[in-house]
């Protein structure tokens, strides 16, 4: 997803990791508006090539996803050098925050998504480039 | 069921009873019925009370109802709040862009009001009409979106719609919704009788069947089917007696009725039924216990001159409303509730009754008659739930009932066929009034048909009704 205001490019880069393209539109629109960049992936293998690539400051993530499972991706991604600093926002229909806590999530959100909730917890961790939010 | 979601409130306390605290937020429901039937006004009482500066409502209207129509007639609500029209509740017709583009818009349209206004509640009145513009592979491909759509983010929807029995079988909303609510209205005589519905209602629990309702000026007015109290699956009759009233009854009877119970009082015209159901309530008075008499047939001003000639006490008449509200001081007299019989209509009379009973503490009631109410119910099954549901209410809290029922043979004669004649079953006493008119110098006899818990005595009594009522000899 690009960014059409140039002046957010050195933004906070937040990968919104989902299955469900609804989620990933909606997420990544409210970031973006809120001061962010945002690249998405659909599944975890997906996620994990692109974060390897261009770690991101903050993954919002499902744990649920095809291919590669989110707690697996965490793992991955905790044990590379390259994206060990990367925090993790869970968004998950799992109603239950304990998945959160084995992938040592740093913010945990249950389904469904909104706004509001979703910019306050990211906002906690990565700071956006703008202060103008909501 | 445990209940794990939050809930959206109808903004109708008797809703939310029924639907056991309210639609579970985020889901997706629809609220069917046919034209007239209610949906609209529902849907804007949900609408007002769920909405304010920071809870945004999206009110879709199609290709029904153009929106100034539907914000015109809603005007005459009382709970319609003009100063919320067009700031917390967005009112917007998308019927133009339907036409003219068909059910694809409505996606985009839905997405796009995500993104600008995050509304917690959408509804959509009416979304039948878009199978009208569309294949059925392209109302699927739609919906399958649409529900993609309105899960992922947080709003709960209501979509709006006069489905026929056909359509909820076969229509693939039906299938992907997570509530249904259904307003039946049906023809009785000459006016209608109004029915709500819940047919689904995922992840919670509801009370089920069929909740008598009307449309007022506050919106509607629920009745919530009465169900039998969880605590009582055997009602048990307390063992303190209480006096009838009645001189030389409460002898025959082993020292009175139990308290609790259940009497039928039956006879033909002029037999003394509503004599004796009058004592009955009069003696609780005497005894500080608070008495409803409940009557459809005599005019109030009759009955008040029957209690002054019984016992020169005071009587008011309360209106359904008076009935329910709630007294901090209890000043002495009788309540009476008189419902015409041209309006009765059973499922607002036994909910009334019953909310009543249980807000002023009632511990005598009479109906007078159960006849009435009986003519009343377009469904005999219908009557029996209700009349056995109050019985065990009753049983519960202790309060002492006496029923009224003009008849002839119908409770000696054992039929068992008609909901009055399985009355017979609920009762735990039955006295019969009667004229004999086979003697020179015809008497009124009564007849202890059934006494439960007690030594019944078999014999027929004479007796007399004078100035100051019934006497047994």
């Amino acid at each position: 997803m690009s960014n059409p205001d140039d002046s957010q490019k050195t933004a906070p880069l937040i990968m919104v990791v989902d299955a469900d393209p609804h989620v990933r539109e909606l997420a990544g629109y409210f970031l973006i508006e809120a001061g962010y960049q945002v690249e998405c992936a659909g599944d975890g293998i997906e996620a994990l090539g692109k974060a390897k690539k261009n770690p991101p400051a903050a993954i919002l993530l499902e744990l649920i996803i095809p291919k590669l499972n989110g707690l697996s991706l965490c793992r991955l991604l905790k044990s590379d050098p390259t994206t060990r600093e990367t925090k993790i926002v869970v968004l998950s229909v799992l109603s239950s925050s304990k998945g959160a806590q084995i992938v040592e999530a740093d913010a945990f959100l249950s389904k469904p998504l909104e706004k509001t909730r979703l910019i306050d917890a990211m906002s906690k961790i990565i700071k956006p480039l703008r202060n103008t939010i909501l | 069921m445990s209940d794990i979601y939050p809930r959206i409130s109808t903004g109708n306390s008797k809703a939310n009873e029924i639907l056991h605290g309210g639609f579970p937020a985020n889901s997706i429901n629809l609220i069917i019925g046919q034209p007239g039937s209610g949906k609209t006004v529902f849907a804007q009482q949900l609408a007002f009370h769920n909405s304010d500066d920071n809870h945004h409502i999206l009110y879709l209207t199609t290709m029904s109802e153009p929106v100034t129509k539907v914000v015109r007639y809603l005007q005459q609500f009382s709970f319609c709040d003009v100063d919320k029209i067009g700031s917390a509740i967005q009112y917007e017709d998308i019927g133009n862009d339907l036409m003219k583009s068909g059910i694809g818009v409505l996606v985009p349209y839905l997405k796009e009001a995500i993104k600008t206004t995050s509304p917690k509640i959408i509804i959509i009145d009416s979304f039948k009409p878009l199978h009208d513009l569309s294949t059925v592979l392209e109302m699927r491909k739609m919906l399958f979106e649409l529900t993609g759509l309105l899960t992922a983010y947080e709003t709960t929807v209501f979509l709006l719609g006069d489905y026929s029995d056909e359509d909820t079988k076969t229509l693939p909303e039906f299938a992907v919704v997570d509530g249904i609510v259904e307003l039946l209205r049906s023809g009785r005589s000459t006016r209608d009788e109004r029915f709500l519905r819940v047919l689904k209602l995922r992840g919670s629990s509801y009370i089920e069947g069929l909740h008598g309702f009307r449309i007022l000026p506050k919106g509607l007015d629920i009745y919530p089917r009465l169900v039998t109290p969880d605590v009582a699956e055997h009602y048990v009759i307390g063992q303190d007696q209480i006096l009838t009233g009645v001189d030389g009854l409460d002898k025959i009877i082993g020292g009175g009725l139990r308290k609790g119970s259940m009497t039928l009082v039956s006879g033909g015209t002029g037999t003394g039924k509503t004599t004796m159901a009058l004592q009955f309530v009069i003696e609780g008075l005497r005894h500080h216990e608070r008495s409803l008499y409940v009557n459809f047939q005599e005019n109030p001003a009759q009955l008040e001159r029957s209690v002054d000639n019984l016992c020169g006490l005071s009587v008011r008449n309360l209106s359904e409303v008076e009935a329910l509200e709630v007294e901090q001081n209890i000043a002495p007299g009788l309540d009476m509730l008189y419902i015409s019989p041209v309006e009765v209509q059973i499922d607002s009379v036994i909910v009334t009754l019953f909310r009543a009973i249980k807000e002023k503490k009632i511990r005598r009631v009479v109906i007078d008659s159960i006849g009435d109410l009986a003519m009343a119910a377009s469904d005999p099954q219908r009557l029996h739930d209700y009349l056995y549901a109050l019985v065990q209410h009753f049983a519960v809290q202790g309060v002492t009932a006496m029923f009224t029922l003009e008849t002839g043979d119908a409770i000696t004669g054992a039929s068992t066929d008609s909901p009055l004649g399985r009355i017979s079953y609920m009762s735990d006493n039955i006295f019969l009034l009667s004229l004999n008119q086979e003697l020179p110098d015809p008497i009124r006899e009564i007849k202890c048909v059934k006494t439960r818990g007690s030594k019944q005595d078999l014999h027929i009594h004479e007796f007399t009704i004078e100035k100051d009522g019934i006497h047994i000899t």
